[in-house]
């Protein structure tokens, strides 16, 4: 308690798995989960976040193919991903095996209600800039 | 029995085996299903780490349309299902949030739709004799370590699935059908859920401490209800075995898979052909 800046910078607050383990079993009922997502919030804002694995990175891909399909896209978002992040090898040998056994969709989906989702990012960003 | 259901993006994708058992056991005991038109991501996952506003407001576009269909929403993405029981919360005990939300859907939504797991829809309404009658097989002892992870049970007084700390509900599935819902230590253990892409190194780790408390507990399968838990605990035993050496080659159904099974449903209706690790020693066991 009482820590500042270093927080942002902080590994722990992108490996906390968001499991809620800590808050419900807290007996003071302090929601850690939600402290953390408000880290997570800050530090990606500040810039200062740059932790291993780059989930900064993927929250924001994965984010970007709900805002285009109106649904998560996670192959497009991975390839992006990897590309971002100069992983191509790791897990590459399991993405035949996963297209193959249909386990991932290789496109994206076309079902989504678009204007719906696009609506709230557009009302959500000019709520912010007020 | 009428729902409105909300498949999740992971339905069409990564979890298309849970999509396709959820359908053929729901088809299979008479339940009936409805998907809201157009229904959209839930935010699952990642928005709640970038904007608060932004993943309340995504799940809750999904209720206010099943909102106008007068139905409860049922679930079976252990991830949606605890989006969705977040923003009811927050958007039922905070009129800041109700306000904020309204806006950016330019509609007012209370937080009043109700959300269901699938299973819990089978214990709470269909009831377990109801089930027992309408199986064709039974699952002959077989044991099943049964895993429940964080969203389900965690937060308890939002999500208030069973019980958070020793759950049953798929026990009680499992006995029903004539297997052994085995008592056991990790079932409510997380299996490193969103990591899985970016710290696979962790997600490893912490899936491996999982299987091999099931397999020690004497487990033949393990149960689960969460697409994220379902793929890391599946997919990732190949990377158990090249980091450790440890080959545990166990089984990860879903629920709705064992059930489909005692329904005598075929393996292709149930997505079985998808899974990582081969259930056919399973099958084999449960077959007459």
């Amino acid at each position: 308690m009482g820590a500042g800046e270093e927080l942002l910078d902080s590994e722990i607050i992108w490996t906390c798995v968001s499991c809620a383990t800590c808050y419900s079993r807290c007996p003071m009922e302090i929601n850690m989960a939600g402290v953390m997502d408000a880290l997570r919030v800050m530090a990606a804002e500040t810039g200062a976040a740059k932790p291993d694995g780059d989930m900064p990175l993927m929250n924001k891909l994965l984010l970007g193919t709900i805002k285009t399909f109106g649904r998560t896209y996670d192959l497009g978002a991975m390839a992006l991903y990897k590309a971002g992040t100069s992983s191509y090898m790791k897990d590459m040998d399991k993405v035949p095996m996963i297209l193959k056994k249909g386990k991932i969709a290789l496109l994206p989906s076309h079902g989504a209600d678009k204007k719906m989702v696009k609506q709230i990012f557009k009302n959500l960003e000019k709520a912010r800039k007020k | 029995m009428k729902y409105a259901y909300f498949p999740g993006c992971s339905a069409e994708s990564t979890a298309r085996d849970l999509y396709l058992s959820t359908m053929t056991v729901t088809s299979g005991l008479g339940i009936e299903l409805i998907e809201p038109d157009g229904w959209s991501c839930c935010g699952s996952t990642m928005a709640h780490q970038v904007d608060h506003d932004l993943s309340v407001s995504l799940a809750a576009a999904n209720l206010l349309k099943v909102k106008d269909m007068r139905l409860d929403m049922v679930v079976s993405c252990a991830s949606c299902y605890s989006r969705m029981k977040i923003a009811n919360h927050e958007i039922s005990t905070n009129p800041k949030t109700r306000e904020v939300i309204s806006a950016a859907l330019g509609r007012d939504y209370d937080g009043s739709v109700k959300v269901r797991h699938f299973v819990e829809i089978i214990l709470e309404d269909m009831g377990l004799e109801a089930f027992k009658k309408a199986l064709k097989h039974s699952l002959r002892g077989l044991k099943v370590a049964s895993y429940y992870g964080c969203l389900l049970v965690r937060p308890p007084e939002i999500t208030g699935f069973d019980d958070p700390e020793n759950p049953v509900y798929m026990d009680r599935l499992i006995n029903a059908m004539g297997g052994v819902g085995l008592d056991w230590p990790h079932k409510v253990e997380c299996c490193g859920g969103s990591l899985t892409l970016t710290r696979s190194d962790l997600v490893v780790k912490l899936s491996e401490a999982i299987i091999a408390m099931a397999k020690d507990s004497g487990a033949q399968c393990i149960a689960v209800a969460c697409p994220m838990c379902q793929i890391n605990l599946d997919m990732r035993q190949d990377d158990i075995l090249k980091t450790t050496g440890h080959r545990y080659n166990m089984p990860v159904l879903y629920i709705t898979q064992l059930m489909g099974l005692c329904l005598g449903m075929s393996e292709n209706a149930l997505g079985l052909n998808k899974l990582i690790i081969s259930p056919k020693e399973t099958m084999d066991f449960i077959r007459p």
